[in-house]
């Protein structure tokens, strides 16, 4: 089981290290922050890079950013929806594992994914799952949706629960320890994602999903303190030792994420989950080892898909 | 009165103003833990306030001999049920024999069995209001509202504004400069917090919420990260020096406030405002100088 960060990367390496070193294509490729950091990755043995964009902003924007496009192949593609299309298809014939975003916009990336002509569509949502390593914590902690889906109905959390599972699974946690959040513990009337979350818990618990322990609701401090989770006698197996929280909305995740990467310098990752491939997309400000864990984060999915393709 | 921008120089302030004024008087309702009834006693010695306990004598007793505190510098009225501290309490305030209310989160409960009851007048509402000091940021640090309403719409959210802004006023911030938060700080037409946001940043810059900059939307990083809001080009008197966070709904709320206390381990306290009194409240993530602190927080807003 992956612990943190530097765990993912290591593990990445290591996957790349074995013989299935991964590819990433990169759509639109003109962006300095990116070319940084799946430059990084190359160097560190994480994952190969093909480039689709326009060449000579390519060499400008590594220019900018101050590395060398040596290894990586740079695929000549002007305009940016043809290059969105060059990496998805590249991803779609088999020949790249997963697609990250660049200097384009998440829907028209996400756009060209879900082209009926590449058949990468699978599940009815597409979400965003974070994983951050909390210093002071022993364990990962996945965090969805923060980017995806605005105000999930109750179908879409589900979705948005069991795309969370595959990132669990590709971090090799088991069992995998589901919190539904909400802001108390309790079913209170007036709040109705507290109903929302006891109703999705006991839906899901009804499916016998193999390795899954779920509860809800379950406010954060329970989710995840077993100083907490004691202090109120809450000793379902999640309480204390969540491995995964999944909001209610994209705001709960948004900022209660970033109240921890400012106020405790939390480290985030993220994966867009719901296509065949994962699709990979750091975040300018996002710091170094963020970016490098993201691609890593990517590359381990997509083993993960490539290991149980086929399963349902 | 000059700017309060650590709880340290709240407590000063409370000891300073103990010499000037009766010392608040608070009743704190159901079981408290070891921790709190040594806060308690502490507060009470150091003048910040004088508590009771309303709750089960013996159970309480019990926790008191724990703490090693006495009879004396904790007294318990007993109390059948938390239905009857209650209802001992609201007598107890209509008297005039206490001027607040304490709260432990898991008895939170209480306190709508006090707003079923006429604690918070019609026409008003009630909101949490949390303070947050962490070494990362240079001033006291407000949120609101993350434990109280539970989806507060346009109406609602300038309630909020309204209660949060108070409380920073009586922490001496002449004009609070207020966040209204968003995951993103520009608006978009499918999220509506944002469109909120900016109708409610708007209504500031018109005069319509008076006693504070409003604005909005602002992503957390943007409220309180000078270089981000910078990096990001947002330009705003608020951004990256935001004194009061407006969370969007009570989950967010709480989500915040949880990531601050038992994550980022700041030092916090906490109060529900609006009610016929203040009533300090504390979650069950906070460590034990939250109730040395929420109560020199609520006994400030006590003072005249």
């Amino acid at each position: 089981m992956l612990k943190s960060s530097q765990d993912i990367i290591d593990a990445a390496k290591k996957l790349s290290a074995g013989g299935k070193r991964p590819r990433i294509a990169v759509a639109v490729a003109q962006d300095a922050d990116v070319l940084g950091a799946i430059r990084s990755a190359y160097d560190d043995g994480i994952c190969d890079g093909s480039l689709f964009g326009d060449e000579a902003k390519i060499k400008e924007a590594a220019d900018k950013a101050g590395v060398s496009l040596d290894n990586l192949d740079v695929i000549h593609v002007p305009d940016a929806n043809e290059a969105v299309l060059g990496a998805v298809k590249l991803a779609a014939e088999g020949n790249a594992d997963a697609v990250m975003k660049g200097f384009v916009s998440t829907s028209a990336l996400l756009k060209g994914v879900l082209d009926k002509r590449f058949g990468l569509r699978q599940g009815p949502t597409l979400s965003h799952v974070a994983v951050l390593t909390i210093p002071g914590r022993d364990k990962l902690l996945l965090i969805t949706d923060g980017g995806m889906v605005v105000k999930p109905d109750e179908q879409q959390r589900i979705d948005i629960v069991k795309n969370s599972l595959i990132v669990a699974r590709a971090l090799g946690i088991k069992p995998i320890k589901v919190a539904l959040s909400a802001a108390t513990d309790r079913v209170v009337a007036s709040m109705p994602q507290t109903s929302e979350s006891a109703k999705i818990a006991e839906a899901l618990r009804a499916e016998n999903i193999p390795d899954l322990e779920i509860a809800g609701p379950m406010a954060f401090d329970t989710a995840i303190s077993p100083v907490v989770a004691k202090k109120i006698g809450a000793n379902h197996p999640v309480a204390g030792d969540a491995d995964v929280y999944v909001v209610g909305s994209i705001e709960e995740c948004n900022i209660t994420t970033k109240s921890m990467i400012i106020f405790h310098e939390a480290i985030f990752a993220g994966v867009i989950i719901g296509a065949k491939i994962p699709v990979s997309l750091v975040s300018r400000t996002d710091p170094v080892i963020g970016k490098k864990t993201s691609i890593a984060l990517a590359c381990l999915t997509a083993d993960y898909y490539r290991r149980t393709q086929g399963e349902g | 009165m000059e700017q309060i921008t650590t709880f340290e120089q709240l407590v000063s302030h409370m000891q300073a103003e103990a010499k000037k004024n009766k010392i608040p008087r608070a009743a704190y309702i159901g079981l408290p833990d070891v921790q709190a009834v040594k806060m308690m006693a502490q507060a009470s010695r150091d003048k910040i306030a004088k508590s009771i306990v309303l709750y089960n004598k013996e159970e309480c007793s019990q926790v008191l001999l724990e703490a090693e505190v006495d009879d004396l510098q904790l007294p318990v009225i007993h109390a059948d049920s938390i239905g009857d501290a209650c209802a001992q309490a609201v007598k107890m305030l209509a008297g005039g024999q206490i001027e607040y209310l304490i709260l432990g989160e898991k008895y939170i409960d209480a306190f709508d069995i006090l707003a079923a009851n006429g604690f918070v007048p019609h026409k008003r509402s009630a909101c949490h209001v949390a303070v947050f000091e962490h070494e990362k940021y240079p001033r006291l640090l407000l949120l609101s509202d993350g434990f109280v309403t539970p989806a507060p719409d346009l109406v609602g959210k300038m309630d909020i504004i309204g209660q949060a802004v108070g409380v920073a006023h009586r922490l001496g911030v002449e004009t609070p400069k207020v966040a209204v938060t968003a995951a993103v700080e520009v608006v978009y037409p499918v999220m509506d917090v944002t469109k909120d946001a900016a109708v409610l940043a708007k209504m500031s810059d018109r005069r319509q919420i008076k006693g504070c900059i409003v604005d909005g939307p602002l992503s957390m990083d943007c409220a309180t990260v000078p270089e981000v809001a910078k990096d990001k080009g947002v330009v705003s008197p608020v951004a990256g020096v935001a004194d009061v966070l407006i969370a969007p709904n009570v989950e967010t709320g709480n989500g915040i406030y949880k990531a601050m206390s038992l994550v980022a381990k700041a030092k916090t306290a906490g109060v529900i405002v609006g009610g016929k009194c203040p009533v300090a409240l504390m979650a069950n993530c906070d460590g034990p100088d939250n109730v040395y602190y929420s109560l020199a927080l609520t006994s400030l807003l006590t003072l005249g």
